[in-house]
């Protein structure tokens, strides 16, 4: 679990291009699309993490509460991986 | 009808050092066959969290544009009007790399977003909550000179006080490989280059205005010289100009004995010896010329004009004898 959140912070980085942000300023439990945030994603950055999803994982999220559950925080983003991950 | 319009403020991105200063102490020369652009720091205009998404070429129309804009001292503006012939290049690269990458799945919606032409123009009116008139021109090597002319229609329609018109194009290693096999460019003959020029017109004259827009024009693929000539006295005569007024001539053109002819006692400089050959150079051009028509010494010297009296100045550029543009600024007095 901790090997992946650390692959995920690397690979969200570089998915979202988030200029200046090393992996260890990801916090794995805060929300993701939380308003207080500093990343500040927003509605086109969840369709980036879907295409990660589906690119690296071989997961497609099916509808958009289930995205909603998924893309809470990085360690539920890593919980589901490990469920589903074919 | 028309009308006075002046250049009230300008933005510039080049190769040279023209957005801190009006020009570098020193001129920049192209070292390879690739003149590229000296970039500001971004982060001082746009949003970290908005920069993240924005490839090179959007970065320089939006900090060219907030450049001007201040310079200008923010005017309300009734048009947003950008001339691009190759548009956001590089994200149509990474957009048409992936595609083919990953066969034409897992796309990413950003690229696609912004690999469009009219991009630029768009996040302009984003950033200043600007919902005016909005227009984006690609045509090809007059470009610039069909947004300029749209802003002159404008104000001559009494449609427009203020309008913001910007030439930008941007140059990848991957387009200048096609460009040269296209046969559309030749890094032998002509260094290529880039850049984003961003021009603040108005109605008005302000204390911060540079220069009057006296005229411009445009000839596709002309039938003899004796056909420029008459273009030339015409754009000339509707500024109230002969040909003997033209103190000074911007000459995109290798050949330059069709100028030299008609503007003898003119003073001439090739002005992409300082930005590089490329679709919207001519903005460019209309910056820097307003800029010694305002009297600044240092692009005076880079471009190495001598004549101490500049009153009217002419800027003709001359594609691959297909698309020909003449531009014709005048000093105003303040």
């Amino acid at each position: 679990m901790e090997e992946l959140i650390e692959k995920l912070k690397v690979q969200i980085i570089k998915q979202l291009n988030l200029e200046d942000v090393e992996p260890n300023e990801i916090d794995p439990e805060k929300m993701l699309f939380d308003a207080d945030n500093e990343l500040g994603l927003d509605s086109i950055d969840a369709l980036e993490l879907i295409v990660l999803l589906d690119k690296e994982y071989g997961i497609k999220v099916k509808s958009q509460e289930e995205g909603k559950s998924i893309f809470q925080s990085l360690v539920t983003m890593a919980e589901y991986i490990l469920e589903h991950q074919k | 009808m028309k009308k006075n319009i002046y250049i009230n403020g300008l933005g510039n991105i080049s190769p040279q050092e023209t957005f801190y200063k009006t020009m570098g102490e020193e001129v920049v020369e192209a070292e390879g066959a690739f003149f590229a652009c000296q970039e500001p720091n971004y982060k001082e205009f746009i949003q970290k969290k908005l920069l993240r998404r924005m490839s090179r070429i959007i970065k320089m129309g939006l900090a060219t544009a907030q450049k001007a804009l201040v310079d200008a001292n923010h005017p309300p503006l009734d048009a947003i009007i950008s001339g691009t012939a190759w548009g956001c290049v590089k994200d149509t690269e990474k957009f048409l790399e992936t595609i083919l990458e990953n066969n034409e799945e897992y796309l990413t919606p950003t690229a696609f977003v912004q690999s469009t032409h009219n991009t630029v123009a768009g996040q302009i009116a984003l950033l200043h909550h600007d919902n005016c008139y909005n227009m984006s021109y690609v045509q090809g090597y007059v470009s610039f000179e069909s947004a300029l002319i749209d802003a002159m229609l404008l104000f001559y329609d009494n449609k427009a006080k203020n309008i913001l018109v910007n030439g930008i194009d941007e140059q990848t290693e991957k387009l200048g490989i096609l460009l040269e096999r296209l046969q559309c460019a030749n890094a032998e003959t002509a260094v290529m280059g880039e850049g984003a020029a961003c021009l603040i017109l108005g109605a008005e004259k302000t204390p911060n205005t540079y220069a009057q827009l006296a005229g411009a024009s445009m000839l596709y693929r002309p039938k003899n010289k004796a056909s420029i000539q008459q273009c030339l006295e015409q754009i000339l005569q509707e500024a109230n100009l002969k040909l003997e007024d033209i103190d000074v001539v911007l000459t995109g053109n290798q050949d330059q004995s069709l100028e030299m002819a008609l503007f003898p006692e003119a003073a001439f400089s090739n002005y992409k010896k300082l930005c590089g050959e490329y679709p919207t150079s001519t903005a460019f051009a209309t910056a820097i010329a307003a800029q010694l028509l305002k009297g600044d010494s240092w692009t005076k010297t880079a471009l190495g004009i001598n004549k101490k009296k500049v009153q009217h100045l002419l800027i003709y550029n001359n594609h691959q004898e297909v698309n020909h543009s003449i531009i014709v600024l005048s000093k105003v007095a303040q």
